[in-house]
Parts: structure tokens; sequence; C-alpha cells
């Protein structure tokens, strides 16, 4: 009998908790608004008395780790030199999403609701970014995204930007930049089919060969896991061709460039920001020469602060920086002028005025978000000349 | 409450479940590893038909979604399993994997999932669901392991042959547990989706099911909870790291990857066998007699139990058996003896469905030999047996693997064991009680407790014994029961055998003990080249020329034997 009035209350308890779990409730997102995060003055005046958080997540561990470190020393340096510049404090939190779209959730949670950041940086890959925008968009926290290039990132919502311009952008400048300087006429195009981002990449890039009257002879295509590409190289061998141009991630980029090479394909080989890094031409060592790359960030370039910039990372890291690195440094100043304008850090403020930065003067040019969180940035062209970038 | 530590918290519930599905079918040895393509199908599946809107006003829609996507993943599971399962070990494993593959490749292809681009919904699931989803899940696993079905599951594990033998469907419970991995797996799927809120093809790839892989094992499956402990230690350690001030960086796994070597090295029953460890010793009970009043009666001394007639087994061109003529009678102590290579263990083998016969026909307790399904027919219709070299299940206690015995002769109760159902607790304590019974019977019930590694070379056969006559059987078989045994042990076998014959159990048994031959069989069967050379009265055929030759040898050993 106790056992019968024991059980029974246990189901009663189990079937009431059921019932409120599973309960759908909706929180409206409360967004408080803390006086001490405005200040006094306006742009470099302003003082703002309480030290501003700055969240970020990166891929530190695991996949994309490749790219989540320089982007973590990027944004670190920025904070860096921002503190010492005085007036508004800034405490950066970075957490590692270990290239997982759970620890990614988990750690725009912490920050948002633990941490109370003003605006965060990152993740590392669209991937993730399409599900913790979400929860950002959701809780009112704006979100900068400096590596996320994919289509659709900004449309969000009001509280999504991007300090990254898009594959598509930066390889679209490289063809017109490479016709003048090479004279092209005859291409041919390689490009990985698998990759939602490459695909997309190829058909910007076959719009722009069209409008500048190339013609593409050879058309071939991958996948992202491919290692052995020498038959879509015989057959660009096959053709006379002025250059090859190529959509790929840099797992791919490196095998196939040097299968390219050591085939006998001598045309110049076009690529976009997965050629951008200094350990991309250290991978392929000979095999770089004559590379064309078209990125958000070139190392040769001559923007404002550029150089510095790469002395103090050099300094700080002992590694020369790469484009994640730059954009991530970027991303520092960006959120330091967003906060400067109105002398405001409340994630509001900072939402609103992230949406009005107006050609920027950054290491990465003249640089604007509009409104609806897409970056505006001339992208730089460049070619791979006795194993250093140099601006074509 | 807990704001902000929602996801975290979330996480470790979405490890546990998918843990869960790792398992349960590790319980039963099977090395499933295709969980990442039935939570793709669960949850893209289930995608298509939970609604937008919550249920009545206010419930969450999920709870649509949990039900398909087990329904699923559990019918995926069935039908892949229909030609894996023919896979064991690390084929099995390279099979699901392929499965889990072709899954994705699909996906990713397919137009309504979006491609590679994904699914986007809205997000149902709450903190408190997802540990719901796991109360219920452990509550499942914690009535499991005491039942028929979860001791089934180890005996699979542990050793096919003697599962089969001891009148477990192997087929149909490897079958089990890979279903309801596949339906646990279909639900994790689920979650994932609604709590998260979108997926695509690359959220259920290789790395999904080496975590949940690496959880399960982690945690172990000697306890129902393994999986949470695992799911716990793996969140809980880069926590732990981080609030020490360890940077990220390649620290934080390198030394998650350590610890984890640590615990596999030094407990291969995962974080588990810490709590396995604290378990109490079984207490026997008292002597319980009316558990053994309700078994069915024995049939009538002298009634014909089985018939072989022409049986033979050929190896290719080798013919380990030939035209085998063959009755039991119920009663009987029938012994088989030849020298070695006789065809002896052959000839059992074919007995007790182990084996099929190339030629002849036989039935055996009603079971038509050569007929298609397993040996668990045989044990089910009343035979029971024990092998040349033990086949034990190593890492469950004697009782238990004296409760595997009791299997062709209990019920099911699993099913009532979730219930509470009173007639399920009557059903296990008698399923114990006849355990208790027979370890008492051969001497165990001190040692009960104790692995089989830990017995003696004698207990150890006197325990497969046990295991033997737990399942009640009609006709039992002993091949070469008293091998290792001094004479003194095997006196008091010969002696327990005798005894197993007054109660009615016909017994068959290979010996090579001459003298413990003589002294308790009741008719004498002689093997040589696979033949028949002699049956009939023991001390007779033990004179009979042709044995004395074919077997004994020389003659001045035969009136040492046949006194």
């Amino acid at each position: 009998m106790r056992l019968k009035t024991s059980s029974g209350a246990a189901v009663i308890a189990a079937a009431a908790l059921l019932a409120s779990a599973a309960c759908v409730s909706e929180e409206p997102s409360s967004n408080t608004t803390d006086s001490a995060l405005s200040g006094s003055g306006t742009g470099a005046d302003c003082v703002i008395d309480e030290t501003v958080k700055i969240g970020a997540v990166f891929s530190l561990t695991e996949g994309a780790a490749f790219a989540g470190l320089y982007q973590q020393e990027g944004l670190t340096l920025a904070i860096e030199q921002l503190n010492a510049v005085g007036g508004v404090q800034y405490e950066l939190i970075v957490e590692d999403d270990k290239t997982t779209v759970e620890d990614s959730v988990a750690a725009f949670e912490k920050l948002i609701d633990r941490d109370e950041v003003s605006v965060i940086v990152g993740p590392t890959l669209s991937g993730m970014a399409f599900t913790t925008y979400t929860d950002a968009q959701s809780a009112g926290v704006p979100a900068l995204g400096v590596s996320t290039t994919a289509e659709g990132i900004p449309e969000i919502g009001d509280y999504i930007f991007r300090a990254s311009v898009p594959e598509e952008v930066a390889l679209a400048a490289s063809i017109p930049a490479a016709k003048e300087a090479l004279g092209l006429e005859k291409v041919a195009v390689l490009y990985d089919s698998a990759d939602e981002f490459t695909a997309s990449a190829f058909n910007t890039i076959t719009d722009v060969l069209n409008d500048e009257g190339i013609e593409i002879v050879v058309e071939e295509s991958f996948e992202t896991t491919d290692t052995d590409f020498s038959a879509q190289l015989n057959k660009v061998l096959g053709t006379e061709v002025d250059a090859v141009i190529l959509s790929a991630l840099p797992g791919a980029t490196v095998p196939l460039v040097k299968q390219a090479r050591d085939l006998g394909v001598e045309a110049p080989i076009v690529g976009g920001n997965a050629f951008n890094s200094p350990v991309l031409v250290g991978a392929l060592e000979d095999a770089s020469e004559g590379l064309i790359v078209g990125g958000a960030w070139s190392a040769a370039a001559e923007t404002t602060g550029n150089a510095e910039f790469i002395a103090a990372y050099n300094e700080a890291y002992e590694r020369a920086p790469d484009q994640f690195a730059a954009q991530a440094y970027t991303a520092g100043f960006l959120i330091d002028q967003a906060v400067r304008s109105d002398c405001d850090a409340n994630r509001e403020a900072i939402k609103d005025n992230l949406g009005q930065i107006l050609e920027f003067d950054s290491i990465l040019g003249p640089i604007s978000i509009d409104e609806s969180g897409e970056v505006t940035q001339e992208p730089f062209v460049q070619i791979v000349e006795n194993g250093a970038f140099t601006l074509l | 409450m807990l704001a902000g530590y929602d996801t975290l918290i979330t996480n470790i519930a979405l490890a546990v479940i998918l843990a869960y599905s790792f398992h349960v079918v590790l319980m039963a040895g099977q090395l499933n590893l295709g969980q990442a393509g039935f939570a793709s199908l669960g949850a893209y599946i289930s995608s298509l038909v939970v609604p937008a809107e919550p249920l009545f006003g206010s419930l969450s829609p999920v709870l649509i979604g949990i039900p398909v996507g087990a329904a699923v993943g559990a019918g995926a599971a069935f039908l892949v399993g229909l030609p894996v399962l023919r896979l064991r070990g690390v084929f099995l494993a390279i099979g699901t994997i392929a499965f889990g593959e072709m899954v994705r490749v699909f996906m990713n292809n397919a137009e309504w999932t979006g491609g590679a681009i994904g699914l986007r919904v809205e997000k149902w699931v709450t903190v408190d669901l997802a540990w719901i989803v796991v109360a219920v899940l452990a509550y499942l696993f914690w009535r499991l392991g005491p039942s028929r079905i979860g001791r089934a599951f180890a005996a699979v594990r542990e050793d096919e042959l003697a599962a089969g033998s001891m009148g477990v469907d192997v087929v149909r419970t490897r079958m089990t547990s890979f279903v309801a991995s596949g339906a646990i797996a279909g639900v994790y799927g689920v979650m994932f989706l609604y709590f998260f809120g979108r997926i695509t093809p690359t959220t259920f790839d290789f790395s999904l099911t080496l975590g949940g892989l690496v959880t399960a094992v982690l945690g172990g499956y000697l306890v129902f909870f393994g999986p949470v402990l695992g799911a716990g230690f793996l969140t809980a350690v880069p926590e732990i790291q981080k609030a020490l001030g360890v940077e990220a960086g390649w620290i934080h796994p390198f030394i998650t990857g350590l610890l984890l070597l640590a615990v596999i090295l030094f407990l291969p029953g995962g974080l588990s066998t810490l709590f396995a460890r604290m378990r109490r010793v079984p207490a026997a009970p008292d002597p319980d007699l009316g558990a053994l009043d309700g078994l069915p009666p024995l049939p009538d001394r002298g009634t014909p139990i089985a018939r072989v007639r022409g049986l033979g087994k050929s190896y290719g061109a080798v013919q380990a058996v030939r035209e085998v003529d063959l009755e039991i009678r119920s009663g009987e102590v029938l012994g088989v003896i030849g020298p070695n290579g006789a065809g002896k263990t052959t000839l059992v083998n074919m007995i007790s469905g182990l084996e099929t016969p190339t030629a002849g026909e036989g039935e055996i307790l009603g079971v038509a030999l050569g007929s298609p399904g397993g040996a668990h027919r045989f044990a089910q219709a009343g035979l029971s047996r024990t092998f040349q070299h033990s086949k034990l299940f190593d890492r469950l206690t004697a009782l238990d693997n004296v409760l595997v015995g009791t299997h062709a002769i209990s019920r099911s109760t699993y099913l009532r064991r979730l219930f509470w159902m009173p007639s399920a607790r009557r059903d296990e304590r008698r399923a114990r009680a006849l355990a208790w019974a027979q370890l008492r019977r051969v001497g165990l019930a001190e040692r009960a407790h104790l692995r089989p590694s830990a017995l003696s070379y004698g207990d150890q056969r006197r325990l497969e014994i046990a295991r033997a006559l737990a399942a009640h059987p009609t006709l039992l078989i002993l091949d070469e029961p008293a091998a290792g045994m001094n004479h003194v042990e095997a006196g008091e076998l010969a002696a327990l055998i005798r005894g197993l014959a007054e109660d009615g159990i016909t017994v068959l048994f290979i010996e090579h003990n001459v003298k413990m031959v003589l002294d308790t069989c009741t008719r004498l069967v002689v093997l040589n080249f696979g033949e028949v050379i002699a049956s009939g009265e023991p001390h007779r055929v033990a004179a009979d020329p042709k044995v004395v030759e074919a077997y004994l040898g020389a003659e001045e050993e035969e009136s040492e034997h046949v006194r």
C-alpha cells in the first residue's frame, strides 16, 4: 500500500514537472540601460567611467583554430592599444567555441547573460554564426563578425554586423586587376562544388568574367576533401589559358597549386581569401610564385596604421599577422568608433552606431558598415613575388 | 534560475542522450557507429511533421517531434540492421559508419533538407525538457539492468554462443539493442535540432559519433547512469580548467585527453567501475522451495525425448560424424566416450543446435535438427549444456551467470518492471531463488558474488553446470565436465550427476574419466572415427574387444579401468 501511494505521488509530480517543462514561454528580452556605461564628451574626448566589456567567440581549438588564434591575437592587440588611449577602458573576454555549434551557443549565452557584455565579436565560422546570431539578435546584443563571409549573415537581424568582405567580392575584384596587369583573354576556372561559399563564389566569377569579356575555356569542379586534381589539371594543360581562376578552401588550395606546378601548368593562378595567408605561402614554397590573391587586407598596403600594426603584432606574438588577425584588429577599432560617437557603450547605442560607420580609416583602408549590417570595403589584389605579397 | 548556464546544462543533457544510444549497444556488445545517421534521419524527418505553433496554446511542439524521431530512428535501425547485423565487431562498426556517411551525403544533396545550408527551425527545446528526456532514459535503463532482457544483453555481450545455448535469442537480442540505439539517436537528433534551431548535414558527421562513443565508454555500462558520468566528466574537465585559469588552446584538449586515457587505463569499465565497486555483496535468500514448485514436471521416466537417425557431419572431405543412430530416453545417464577426434563434441553440438548436420535427421525435445533458427530454440525446449572449454560470462558475477540460465524458463519482466508491477517483482524473485538453489546445489553459494576469473578451475566447471541447471533442463549435456578436476572433485561431480538423474533429469555427457563414466552412466555409447562402434550397458560395453582396442588401447589397462 505504501508503495502505491508513494509511486502515485511520484507519477503526479513527474506529470506536473513534465507539463510545466514542456510549456513554451516567451520571455521578452530585457535590455536594461546602464547609465554608468554612458559618459560625457564625444569622439576622442569621450570618457566612460565603467569598464566596457567586449566579448569574443573564436575557434581557438579544433578545426578552425588556424583562424581563431590569429583573430584572438589581433583583437587583443587592438584592445590593448585602445586602452592605452584612455577615456574608455575595455575588458576583452574571449571564449573558445572548440569549432562546435554547441560550444559556440554556450559561449554566446555566457557572454550575454553572465558577463553581460556590450558587444560580441565573432564567431569564426559562418556555420556557427547562423545559430549564435539568432540568439544575439533575440537578446538584443550587437554582434560583429570578422570572418563570417557567408551569404545571409547580416540579414539575421538589425543587431548583426560584419566587417568581413565576402569571398566573392574579393575574388571579383581580383579579376579586373589581373586582366589589367596580365591582359587576360582566355582562362580556366576551377572550383570546389561541395562547399557552399566557394560554389556561390563560382557564380560571381563567371558573371565578372562575362562582364570583362574574358572567355572561359575550361571549367572544372572538385570536392572539398579531394586530394588528387590531375584529371582537372590535365584538361587545363591541354589548352592555352592566360590564367587559372581558383575558388577553393585552404585545404584543397595547397595540393592543387602544387600539383598544377608539378604538372607544368605555368599560367598565373588567381584565388580568393584562402590564399591570403603567409602560412599558405610558406606551405606552397616555390609553387606560390605568381599567385594572384584578392583579399580584405594586404601586408603591403599603405593604409593608415598598417605598418605599425604589423610591427606591433610581430613584437607581441613573434609572427606575422594574417588577414584574420587584421580583420579582428579592425573590429576593435570599429567598436571603439561606435562607442565614442555617442559616448555610450550600452548595447542599443553600439547597435545604432555600428550601423553608421562611414569610411572609417582602418588598416583595411576606408571601411563602412551600413544599417543592414553589411560591410563595404575595397579589396586588395596582390601577387606573390619572391615569396612575399606585393600589391598588383 | 541558472541564467546564463542554460546552454551549458542543456549541452550536457544532449551529450547524455547521445551517449545512451551507444550505451544500449555496448551493453549488448555491438559496436554500432551509425548513430549519426539515425540522428540525422530523426531530425530531418521530424522537421517535416513538427508544427510551427505551440500545441494547445502552450505545449512545446517537440512533444510531437520526440516520438517521431524515435520511430524514424528505430525504423531505420531495423532496416539497416537486417543486413548489417550479420557483421560483428569492427566489421559492424565499419558497416554502420558507412550508413552514417550515406545519410550525410543524401541530406547534403536532397532539396527538401536545404542542402549544405541546412534547416532553420524555432527553438522549442528548453533546458528542463532536455533533462526530462534524460530522466526518462535513465529510468528506462535503471529498470532494464536487473530484468530478463537486460541479462540477455549482458550474456550476448560476453559470449554469444553460450547465450544462445542458454535460450537467449541472440539475433533478436542484438536487433533489439540496435533498434533501441536507433530510437535514442533519433530522439537526440530531434532535441539537437529544436534546441539549436539549425542543423546542416555536417552536424551529424563522424565526429559526433566519436563524441558519443567516447562519452559512453568513459561513463561505462556497468551502471545505468554511466552516460551521465561520462558527459558530466567531459563537460566538467574543461570548465574546471577554465576556472583554474588554464588558458584555452592546445592545453585544454590535451589535459582532457590525458584524463580520458587515465580513466580507460585504470578503470576498464569506465567511471561506472567506481560505482559498481560500491555494490553490496548479494545476500543469499532463505531457500525458497516454493519457487521450485511452480516448475513444469519433467517427462516420465523412459519416455523417448530425442532421436537421431543416420546423423552425419562432414567438413569438406573430413567426415567428423557418420551414420549415428541414437535414441535418448528420459531419466537416462548416457555417457559418450571415444578417443580424441572421435567426433563426440561434434555430435553434441549437432544435438544442441550449435551445428547443422550435413546428413541424417533427428528431433530433440520436439525441435527438428537442421531447421532454421538459432540454438536458443533447443534451449527453450528444455535442452541445456556446458562446454568443453568453459564458456562463462566473464564480466558477470557467478550469481548473474546462473541467472542468465533462468532465461528459458522465465517470462520477460522489463515492461512490467517499468510500471512496478508486483508480478514482475515476483518473477524476478523466483529467478533469483532458482539461481541460488542451483548455486547451493553445486556448492558455490559462498562465492556467488565473485567473477568466474576469481574461481578455481573446478569451481568454474561447477558454475557452468549450475548455469545449465538453472534452465530446469529436461536434457542436460555435459561436455567433459571433469576435465581438469582432481579425483576428489570428480567423485563429487559423479555424485552430483547421479543426484540429477534421481531428480529425473536426463544427462548426456562426454567424459574421458572412464571410472567416472562407469560409476554414473546407465548406458554408454562409444564413438571412433565418427561412428558408433558399441553401445549398451556400461560394463559390458567397456569389455567389448572393439572398444578395448579403439579406446582403451592396451589390454592390460582394461583390468585397471573396468572393475
